[in-house]
């Protein structure tokens, strides 16, 4: 199992991101690239979240399975 | 400029940084990298077909919590889908589109520690892995 130990923002002009610090299951820590939040991508798209009842209204007929 | 929405596709939008994350994960060349340049120009010339997309699960039984994101296997087309990509939808100017949130392997390859496609969105929605 990967522990997410933290989630950290480098400035470095070669490591420049958001990385989340991992700790493997061997215990070594890795720092693994994450890029922009959910909220960050939607503001960065122009848009805005549906609601409840929008989601329901476009997209409450989608099938799904029990994958994820 | 981007695809008028549809009755069959979604206008798509990729951020670069959170693309390259996901993508990057695989080496230049590799057939992981192929598939997901080749989804993101389709998606984002022509966008996403809805008959593709599934409701992500509110909680997977693998820890993940997405309720309102939406996934579409990869690639389109072959006989296994061993990639996913999960977008969640946004409305812009009134109008509908579906923002990308993560791509990457649909289950671990047995030995393998990289997080899944529905672990890195998880990520993107809550700060951490489930």
């Amino acid at each position: 199992m990967i522990a997410c130990v933290q989630i950290i923002t480098l400035n470095e002009p070669e490591l420049k991101g958001t990385y989340a610090v991992e700790r493997q299951a061997d215990g070594r820590i890795v720092l693994d690239p994450v890029g922009p939040s959910e909220d960050e991508l939607i503001a960065r798209s122009g848009g805005r979240r549906l609601t409840a009842d929008e989601l329901e209204r476009e997209f409450g007929d989608l099938p799904s399975d029990d994958e994820g | 400029m981007r695809p008028q929405p549809s009755e069959d596709r979604l206008p798509a939008v990729f951020d670069d940084e959170a693309f390259e994350s996901d993508a990057g994960r695989y080496g230049p060349g590799s057939r992981a990298r192929r598939i997901a340049d080749r989804a993101r120009r389709d998606f984002a010339l022509h966008g996403v077909p809805r008959v593709l997309l599934m409701a992500c699960q509110a909680e997977g039984r693998d820890g993940t919590r997405l309720a309102g994101a939406y996934k579409l296997y990869l690639p389109i087309g072959a006989e296994t889908h061993s990639f996913g990509m999960v977008f969640v939808p946004a409305l812009e100017s009134g109008a509908l589109i579906v923002v990308y949130l993560a791509f990457g392997v649909r289950h671990q390859p047995f030995g393998s520690r990289a997080p899944t496609v529905y672990a890195l969105a998880h990520r993107r929605r809550h700060g951490r892995l489930p």
